[in-house]
């Protein structure tokens, strides 16, 4: 009995480990971990609950999308546990080429290559991201470290950055702390060049910029951001941001600062968009590298988060918002009116024949330039940065107020000319509000409206003027082309018994509707070209229409035709099918209807007489295949046309 | 056979040395020119189309002669039923071989000895020649017909006789280049029947027909014509004896395609 207690315990012993490792898969295969990059991996992973378990590696290696000389590596590798990321994790991106021959080495063969390697590494506990970071780049030439591109080190706590943050380039080195809050706070260093040292600070409290100044050759420059509350005591509403892309450009639209006085505006507007851009990304260069959520592997959905910021929000209200869209939409539209007259060849040909134009060239002018200042203050406003500013307070600095001239000078016929004009109110910097600034955009739409309805006329008159010089003579080419057409000029094929019936009758008529055009003052020539032009284009398209009605009509010759061999005289004999019918459309409907095109030949009516001959075709198609004895009865001894419309059903269009 | 109707055909049988020869049979010094007889023939002519190329000829024949005083209508002469099928071989072309069966009536029908009625049976073939021309179509006719006869008194036996025709005719529109309806046309026609057979000794030249017709086409399946038929020939028993007639001719030409619908179209293009 005891014997046998031991070799169940032994037996149990042994199985255990294996019973417990036989939870553990193994995963061997090609697998796409980030959208688009198909490479290889390996890592455990338990059965039981699908989640990854120990060790984990992902390869890809391809050929550079970019230049195919160079070639792409990467591997992300750290451990799981229980799904979720743990210890040290790394990101190694390298894009190679080779700089050597083929080595051979072992069995291998193998280049030195020179290209960038780009490493990410970050502490996980439990999944989150938690203790010191750091992200490298080298240069690497001829397969050894050439030089440090960019360093950054950062302390990461509960997937947020906390502690110490550094970042190192060749021309600019960050330094800065984040407190336990996530909050940027005291002294941020950003160190621009390396002899001629331009130094930028700022000051945080609890996520706050309380201060922010640069040292440039021993002088202090503080940036005096208007509108942005720098003060923690102020009241308001405060709210959390990220340090992204929107924060960082408030800093830079509220720097007015020094505008008025420092020489160096264009130096300090520099430093800071350098310094904002390069802390964007060695911020980001923890999270993603080019576009790549580089912790976001095969589904995982780490998150690390930027530091935060606090800053008093000054929501707009909903007519704010509303006024600031509508009025965008007027500039837009007043900037439309403006750009056609002032870029119209008629009106830079006649303003000087004219007065109004040349009067209202100079009108517009002086619009397009104060309309640029609308503009500007409505594209800051629909910045997301705005929200964050006291506009009241920033208005004076973005805005420089509207002043029109009472008396607008202008040249015409060679003498210096002015006129009294009545423009809108002035709108000064002091009355400057969303709802004063979106008024005025208003009525400036409204008074260039106005305006404009003055001057087309005598737009149009010129322009139609000038066109009309070379649709004169397309108009004689058509009459001309009628005439040819008509007279079987070109000897055509295509021309038919239609034709020559209608020869002299449409011949004339184009002739005629050319004579009463040209007979007119300008400006009835003017108004009547078009229409005249599309006039003979009716005659010139019956030349068509006639080869194809005529087709027709022989077509029904045809099918109302039948072919029977006599056996007394060995000959084919052709005899009309449904007699009454065809003699009917033949003698009667035929003759009246070619005479109602000749009597209405004219603009408006051609067409539509044409088309009557296409409708007589499709009817008597249709006739031809149906039961029409009734219809022969009723047809007997029947020879009025509009009896024989009646009862063959015929819509046609007659006078 | 042929030899002998060539002979015939050049010989003429009034010529003084054909007479000098028969000098034993009385033979009169000229030949006599009878009086002018009268008939009026009226016919239809129809023709069925049964198959692409194959038609049934069916004809009827009327006629009535002068008699006692009573011209052109004065007796009943003859009823007349010719039946054949047709192969047209082309378009120039036509073959036809069939039957007649004639009934005969007595030359003087007063005459109680005579027989009241007579078969003639037939058995005949034809080839049609066509020529095509522009304004007009000619066409040559050789008819060959197989006869049986008997005359009309009691004892009378059977005769057989053969009938050598050749025919030459023309269709000329009048009013309209082509044939077609409504179109009046005129047809010159010339036919000359020979004949031959132990009966035929000193009669060879049964007829000689000249028969100028006036038509009109109705449609492609109705035609109408007529006119008068001068004939001439030698009598039977007394080849000096020429017989002359004038025949008042009407006739109706029907022509029907038999044929189920869908045979009909196209209709006949031999080689087009």
């Amino acid at each position: 009995m005891r014997s046998f207690f031991w070799v169940i315990f032994w037996l149990s012993f042994f199985c255990f480990p294996q019973i417990s490792f036989a939870q553990n898969q193994k995963f061997s295969d090609s697998l796409e971990a980030y959208s688009g990059y198909l490479g290889f991996a390996e890592f455990d992973w338990v059965k039981r609950n699908n989640l990854k378990n120990g060790s984990f590696t992902f390869f890809y290696n391809a050929q550079d999308t970019i230049l195919s000389t160079y070639t792409r590596k990467i591997v992300v590798s750290g451990q799981y546990k229980n799904g979720l990321k743990s210890n040290e994790w790394s990101f190694v991106n390298k894009r190679f080429r080779p700089t050597s021959i083929p080595i051979v080495d072992g069995y291998s063969v193998i280049h030195k290559s020179t290209g960038v390697e780009h490493v990410v590494q970050i502490p996980f506990l439990n999944g989150i991201a938690f203790g010191e970071g750091k992200v490298v780049t080298n240069q690497i030439e001829n397969s050894q470290l050439h030089k440090n591109l960019f360093l950054a080190k950062a302390s990461f706590d509960n997937n947020y950055f906390i502690g110490k943050f550094e970042a190192f380039s060749d021309s600019i080195r960050i330094t800065g702390e984040v407190d336990a809050a996530g909050l940027l706070t005291n002294l941020w260093v950003f160190e621009h060049g390396y002899g001629d040292k331009i130094i930028e600070k700022r000051y945080y409290e609890k996520g706050v910029l309380t201060r922010h100044e640069i040292l440039h050759q021993g002088l202090v420059h503080e940036v005096n951001h208007v509108g942005l509350s720098k003060n923690t005591e102020d009241e308001g509403d405060w709210v959390t941001i990220q340090a992204d892309k929107d924060y960082l450009n408030i800093l830079l639209r509220t720097n007015f600062g020094k505008k008025a006085t420092d020489k160096n505006q264009t130096l300090t507007d520099s430093i800071i968009t350098k310094s904002n851009s390069f802390l964007t990304q060695s911020m980001n260069a923890f999270r993603t590298f080019n576009h790549l959520d580089v912790w976001k592997i095969d589904g995982d959905t780490t998150q690390i988060f930027l530091p935060k910021l606090r800053v008093r929000q000054y929501a707009f209200s909903d007519d704010e918002k509303q006024l600031i869209q509508n009025a965008s939409a007027d500039i837009l539209k007043s900037q439309e009116i403006i750009k056609e007259y002032l870029e119209d060849p008629q009106v830079e040909l006649n303003k000087h024949a004219y007065r109004e134009l040349a009067l209202y060239y100079e009108i517009y002018t002086e619009y397009r330039d104060e309309l640029k200042k609308l503009e500007k203050v409505f594209n800051l406003l629909r910045l997301p940065s705005y929200e964050f500013l006291n506009r009241t307070e920033i208005m004076p600095y973005i805005f420089d107020g509207i002043t029109y001239p009472e008396i607008v000078k202008f040249k015409f016929k060679d003498n210096d000319t002015e006129e009294n004009v009545a423009f809108p109110a002035n709108l000064s910097v002091k009355d400057a509000t969303i709802q004063s600034l979106a008024t005025h955009a208003e009525e400036i739409l409204k008074e260039l409206k106005t305006k404009m309805e003055l001057v087309k006329p005598i737009i149009d008159r010129n322009r139609k003027r000038f066109e009309i010089v070379a649709k004169e003579q397309e108009l004689l080419q058509k009459r001309d082309t009628i005439k040819h057409l008509f007279s079987n000029g070109n000897k055509d094929e295509k021309f038919n018994a239609m034709h020559a019936r209608f020869a002299a009758v449409f011949i004339q008529n184009a002739e005629d509707i050319f004579v009463n055009y040209a007979k007119q003052e300008i400006e009835n020539r003017i108004m009547r070209t078009d229409e005249t032009m599309l006039c003979l284009d009716e005659f010139i398209n019956a030349y068509s229409e006639m080869i194809k009605i005529q087709a027709r009509l022989d077509r029904i010759d045809e099918v109302y035709t039948r072919v029977v061999w006599n056996p007394f005289t060995f000959t084919d004999m052709t005899e009309t099918v449904k007699e009454r019918l065809f003699n009917a459309y033949k003698n009667d409907l035929l003759p009246y209807l070619l005479a109602d095109i000749g009597q209405n030949a004219t603009c408006n009516s051609l067409a539509i007489r044409l088309q009557n001959m296409e409708v007589l075709y499709n009817r008597m198609r249709d006739l031809r295949d149906q039961d029409t004895k009734e219809l022969e009865r009723a047809l007997r001894k029947v020879r009025d046309p509009n009896r024989i419309i009646e009862l063959l059903s015929l819509t046609l269009e007659l006078s | 056979m042929k030899i002998g109707f060539v002979v015939l055909w050049f010989l003429p049988a009034f010529s003084p040395a054909f007479a000098q020869e028969e000098e034993e049979y009385n033979i009169p010094d000229a030949a006599i020119i009878s009086d002018m007889g009268t008939n009026l023939w009226v016919g239809s002519y129809n023709v069925f189309r049964i198959g692409e190329k194959l038609l049934w000829d069916a004809q009827h024949h009327y006629r009535r002669g002068g008699y006692s005083g009573v011209p052109f209508v004065g007796k009943m002469d003859q009823i007349y039923n010719r039946h054949a099928l047709s192969y047209v071989v082309n378009k120039t072309f036509r073959v036809t071989a069939g039957g007649v069966l004639r009934l005969d009536f007595p030359s003087d029908p007063d005459d109680e000895n005579l027989a009241r009625l007579r078969y003639e049976p037939r058995f005949w073939h034809e080839y049609l020649f066509i020529m095509p021309y522009n304004r007009f179509m000619l066409y040559h006719r050789i008819r060959i017909e197989h006869r049986w006869s008997k005359g009309f008194s009691e004892d009378a036996d059977w005769v057989f006789r053969n009938r050598w025709r050749y025919k030459i005719y023309a269709f000329i529109p009048i009013n309209k280049p082509k044939l077609e309806p409504g179109v009046w046309y005129v047809i010159p026609d010339v036919e000359l029947i020979m004949q031959s057979g132990k009966s035929i000794v000193d009669n060879p030249l049964e007829d000689l027909r000249i028969y100028p017709q006036v038509g009109y086409i109705v449609s492609p399946r109705l035609k109408i014509g007529g006119g008068p038929m001068y004939t001439t020939g030698q009598r039977t028993g007394a080849g000096y004896e020429w017989r002359q007639r004038i025949v008042l001719r009407v006739n109706a030409y029907v022509s029907l395609n038999l044929r189920k619908f869908e045979n009909k179209i196209p209709d006949i293009n031999f080689s087009d």
